[in-house]
């Protein structure tokens, strides 16, 4: 009964006042940026993380997991008001959402999303909590090898998942496993990359690189394209389901929200991978796939519960292996290590009040959000209302506050300058940012991790392959690298006789 | 001509770049032997890999399909790019106040059609709230304005 008395640890943390407020401020603040198309989670938590400074690790992660999963919350309200994705995790929401909007089911739709998402994280909750303690004991046995096997993974998937080329994604890993190795060798202290300049040789800190990047180059896109600005609100229906609404929902929710709990715990998975591949599935299963994108329940009810559920899994490498599976969990292990938690597999036994407490408080919140937004869709949809011009000099404002106060130092604000270019650059020339910074924070990490492994093994390299759970984790990523690579050249091969 | 402003050409060659940049500063690292490495070691894998990839990259977008770069103004990169360089010159110099209203002005002017009474809106909305948040709130030790607050 161990996990009972964990699972009461857990909620008396959740409950008490300080877990509740945070949590409330948490799922708010997410809702509300993720109903604000043009400013993410990423962007969001890197700005607020110098607030976490003040706050002690468990209401931080608490307040910031929050933030997450009330974004894509937020988001479908958005893709269902008025046919922007307010997340990239809503894109496909807009397809039967919008049209249910459309035909006077917009309430329904509303409703759809938010009983899909409560039942997602419920289940994806239970699900950390019934597996996060075997898989930390099985991390705890884990040796450089398998360290740096399972990075392989995660990297390897985070390649694979990125929406756009996968060769690219690729290069952008290795760019960000490079950059993520300027400083300081931890080994013989030897300056790497560093020019002399001092800041330069405690590392580069991720933080302002992913303010710049998600941050001050997404105003920058957004600017060049004129952000078309929400027009118009379509009226609301009544948000209760029809008994026929609620059994056509049934199903496509417990797929999407199976589906979503499998995809979030991959390394590199995740919200927007889970949501795209629940649509597919449920137009395969469905008996009239045509009428997909004319406002199916199930097209709403599927991804927003795999994307939910995603969400909630999507913690479990980052707090039982301490590894982060996207670039919302590396900030989230940012912020641990900012109020001094080493992350891995012992964060579970040496903070049991932090784990239990953060995944307690998951399940609350999102209790808290179907119990707030409902009444407070009104306010959300005149919050689209408030136009872009105002929201970018903020975005802007805050990103180089939140830069600066880091350390206090202006190095971070050349930081944030520089990789607000970068990521302009980036996406100019079709790059993805987020493997970029996944490379970036496992870097150094991996590095020292494939270095030890290698001292240990005689510099012989086969020893990844010798040790059976290190060549597991290395066959999978193959087979994942496979599964995507094939098709793709056959692929390239006839887009090339095409022409 | 054309080939060569695809996405995919511009890609690789930025990752040959970088490449060749870590490669050419890395140097002097010493590399050591795969038993041990030195600092040089992983650093030179990766830059050879990357230039690896950039290389083929390149390639390979001059025999596929088109995704030519798109272009349709540098005003915002250049001006929003300003306001953030310029907040990071004045602020530990002059403090908040100078620094943000610097910013919002560049900001602003990144739009073709920013107007004035709306820009001074902003300002006076923006520096009341992070006044309120960042000093008040969170006691953060940055100048409002240098020498007098």
């Amino acid at each position: 009964m161990e996990l009972l008395d964990n699972v009461w640890l857990g909620f008396s943390v959740a409950l008490s006042w300080q877990g509740l407020l945070y949590c409330l401020i948490g799922v708010v603040v997410g809702t509300m940026i993720g109903v604000l198309p043009g400013i993410g989670p990423v962007a969001t938590i890197s700005m607020l993380l110098p607030v976490t400074y003040h706050l002690g690790a468990t209401e931080s992660l608490i307040m910031l997991a929050g933030i997450y999963y009330g974004a894509q919350y937020g988001g479908s309200t958005t893709a269902i008001l008025v046919n922007l994705p307010g997340e990239a995790s809503s894109v496909v929401t807009c397809l039967d959402g919008y049209r249910m909007a459309q035909k006077g089911k917009g309430g329904t739709a509303l409703a759809v999303a938010a009983l899909g998402s409560l039942f997602a994280g419920t289940v994806g909750t239970a699900l950390i909590m019934l597996f996060g303690p075997s898989l930390a004991k099985i991390g705890s046995n884990f040796g450089p090898t398998e360290y740096t096997a399972l990075m392989a993974l995660g990297l390897i998937a985070a390649v694979v998942l990125a929406s756009g080329s996968v060769i690219k994604a690729l290069g952008m890993v290795i760019l960000g496993l490079l950059i993520g190795l300027i400083g300081l060798d931890i080994n013989d202290a030897s300056q790497r990359f560093t020019w002399g300049i001092l800041e330069l040789s405690d590392g580069i800190d991720f933080v302002p690189i992913a303010m710049g990047l998600f941050g001050v180059a997404e105003v920058i896109v957004q600017l060049e394209r004129r952000a078309k600005q929400a027009t118009g609100n379509l009226p609301i229906n009544s948000l209760m389901p029809t008994r026929e609404d609620l059994k056509r929902m049934l199903w496509p929710m417990l797929r999407g929200t199976g589906l979503g709990s499998l995809l979030g715990v991959l390394p590199g998975g995740g919200p927007v991978l889970a949501s795209f591949a629940a649509y597919t599935v449920e137009k395969k299963v469905s008996s009239t796939p045509e009428q997909f994108g004319t406002g199916m329940i199930e097209g709403v009810a599927a991804p927003e519960s795999a994307n939910n559920a995603a969400a909630q899994t999507s913690f479990i490498p980052m707090l039982t292996l301490g590894i982060p599976s996207n670039a919302v969990m590396a900030l989230m292990i940012g912020a641990m290590i900012i109020a001094g938690i080493q992350p891995g597999p012992n964060v579970m036994t040496t903070k049991p009040e932090l784990f239990w407490g953060l995944i307690a408080s998951m399940w609350v919140g999102n209790l808290l959000l179907v119990i707030i937004n409902l009444p407070l869709v009104g306010i959300w949809v005149k919050l689209l209302t408030v136009p872009y011009r105002f929201l970018y000099p903020a975005i802007l404002l805050f990103c180089c506050i939140g830069a600066y106060s880091i350390q206090n130092s202006t190095f971070h604000l050349m930081l944030l300058v520089g990789a607000g270019v970068l990521g302009y650059v980036f996406y100019k020339v079709g790059c993805e940012p987020a493997p970029f910074l996944l490379g970036m924070v496992l870097g150094p990490q991996m590095e020292e991790y494939f270095r030890r492994a290698m001292r240990v093994a005689g510099g012989d390299p086969a020893v990844f392959i010798e040790r059976p759970l290190s060549a597991a984790l290395l066959g999978v990523a193959v087979v994942l690298l496979l599964i995507v690579i094939v098709p793709a050249i056959g692929r390239a091969r006839q887009s090339t006789f095409q022409e | 001509m054309i080939r060569l402003l695809t996405k995919d050409f511009l890609a690789g060659l930025l990752f040959i770049a970088f490449g060749a940049a870590f490669l050419w500063l890395g140097s002097d690292l010493r590399l050591g032997t795969p038993r041990s490495m030195g600092p040089g070691f992983v650093p030179r894998m990766l830059s050879m890999a990357l230039i690896a990839l950039g290389g083929f990259i390149s390639l390979r977008s001059l025999f596929a399909r088109i995704e030519l770069i798109e272009f349709a103004s540098l005003r915002p990169l250049l001006l929003v790019t300003a306001a953030t360089a310029f907040f990071t010159f004045a602020f530990e110099r002059f403090g908040l106040i100078p620094a943000a209203i610097g910013l919002i002005a560049f900001a602003a002017w990144a739009r073709p059609d920013w107007r004035r009474l709306e820009t001074l809106a902003t300002m006076l909305v923006l520096l009341a709230i992070t006044i309120a948040i960042f000093k008040e709130g969170l006691g953060m030790t940055f100048p409002v304005l240098r020498g007098v607050w």
